[in-house]
This record gives structure tokens, sequence and C-alpha cells, in this order.
């Protein structure tokens, strides 16, 4: 039996970002001005972990008892 | 943005998560555009910018003791010639954090909790003419306190990093201004937080 609260403990590893960014500015006249732009991103996003300590699947479906996975949340 | 250079997560397009604090002492100035910007600044500037212009050719150190066990350093160097400009920030702040008396989560008791962190900066900035090269790091740890709406003393935490490199290169054709930018950041956020009171999921 455990009386334990429920902890949880997330992750998110990683996560990345490379730019390539050109811009403009061109004043046109003393009234008018452009601006433009063209961008390229590549993102890298991992996945989110997280850890708790009893079975979140059993909780959501109404099983009991809900199992206890133990000490799973140590810290980041 | 900090110098033109995102602070924001990707996912969330927020700077809230991975940099909650920038230090004041490095900050010259605050520009706030209104409006859609992305062509000048790239997606996601579609409702407005917030660009932190940070300072620039001083040599300055401070450091400071307080009241709930505050540590602060700060340098700030700086060294130039006739092409070249180099810009240095250093930064860390920590402190015991404050002592609040709210009622708990999980129970109507009252409890006191607190709110200790640390934020540590550093940045270095490199100019040769038209050309400037930024390397900043954040990072950011808090212990206690609210953590996912619930308080739970010596378990919750959350903490945040953020390492970014910039290289822009900026050129002036008649009545035009292009600027070229490469950048790359990396970021990882934790957060750990109690959600239940004891027993409330007891098993077998």
């Amino acid at each position: 039996m455990s009386s334990d609260a429920l902890f949880i403990s997330a992750n998110i590893d990683d996560f990345s970002e490379a730019r390539v960014q050109w811009h403009n500015d061109w004043k046109i006249n003393q009234q008018s001005s452009l601006q433009f732009g063209v961008e390229l991103r590549q993102i890298e996003g991992p996945d989110g972990i997280a850890k708790n300590n009893f079975n979140l699947g059993d909780f959501a479906n109404g099983v009991t008892p809900i199992r206890y996975t133990g000490n799973c949340y140590q810290p980041p | 943005m900090v110098d033109g250079q995102r602070l924001n997560d990707p996912a969330i397009s927020g700077a809230g998560e991975t940099v909650p604090k920038y230090p004041l002492i490095n900050i010259a100035r605050v520009e706030l555009i209104r409006g859609p910007g992305a062509a000048v600044y790239g997606s996601n500037a579609m409702l407005g910018v917030i660009n932190i212009i940070t300072r620039r050719e001083i040599n300055k150190v401070t450091a400071s003791v307080g009241s709930l066990n505050r540590r602060k350093l700060s340098i700030l160097a700086s060294h130039s010639t006739d092409d070249v400009k180099i810009d240095f920030f250093g930064h860390f702040d920590a402190d015991n954090g404050d002592h609040y008396r709210v009622q708990d989560t999980f129970s109507s008791d009252l409890i006191t909790t607190d709110d200790p962190r640390e934020l540590a900066d550093f940045s270095l900035k490199f100019k040769w003419k038209q050309t400037q090269v930024n390397l900043q790091h954040n990072q950011y740890k808090a212990d206690n306190f609210y953590e996912l709406d619930s308080i739970s003393n010596d378990f919750n935490a959350r903490s945040s990093q953020l390492t970014s490199i910039s290289l822009q290169h900026n050129v002036n054709w008649q009545a035009v201004s292009s600027w070229f930018w490469l950048s790359y950041n990396r970021s990882k956020f934790n957060t750990k937080s109690q959600l239940t009171a004891p027993g409330d999921l007891t098993t077998g």
C-alpha cells in the first residue's frame, strides 16, 4: 500500500531553433517606406517527458487499485 | 528579443518559461513596437515586438548582499578599437526567497512557503564594422512556492536554460537597409510539482 501524494516531474530538453533571416527597410521617400523580408526556421522539438509515481493510465481508466510505480520523480 | 535575438521558446512563442527574468543592470532601453512586424522581425511578430537593447561600452563591476541572503554580482566589460567592439556581461543573482503565509493547496490549513531562486546570465558581443556576433546564455532555478497551481515545500522546483548564438550583417544600399541573420538557440525546461494530497490515490 502507498499513501504517497501524486508527484509529477516534467522535462522538455534540448529544444532548438536554427534561423536564417533577411529583412529590408526601403525608405522610398519622405512619406513612404517598405519593409520586406524572408525567414527560414528549423525547429527541433523533442518529446516532453512527464514522470509520475502512480500509474495514471489506471487512474484515467478507473482501474483500482491504482498501481504505485515508486520513486520515479528524481530531481531534474 | 534581446538585441534582436529571440528569447522565445519556439513551441509556444513566449519567453516567460525559458527566461523569466532579465537583469535590469544590462538594459540600456526597451523598444516596444506595436502591430505586425513579421517582415522585419520574423515569424510570430503578429501583435508587436519587445526588444531589449543591452548596454555597450561600459566597464563596471557591482556586488551586493542583502536580506534574505541575497547575493548579486554583475560584470560589464568592454574593449574597442577603431573597427572592433567587444562587450561582455556576466550576472549572478540568488536569494533564499521571501516567506509567505498562505493557504495549503491540499487542505484549509495555513502553511509557510518561500521562493528561493538563482539566476545567471552571460553574454558576449563581438562587432566588426557592420558584422556582429552575439553569444548569450541564461539560466534560472526556483524552488518551493506555487508550481502547477500547488504548493509543496521541498519538492516543487523549476529550472530553465537558454543558450543562443547569432550572426548579423548589415548592408546599406542607397535607400535600402538590409540585415542578414543567422541564429541558433537551444533551451530546456524542467518542472516538478505535487498534484494531490497524500492518500488521495491510495493503492494496493
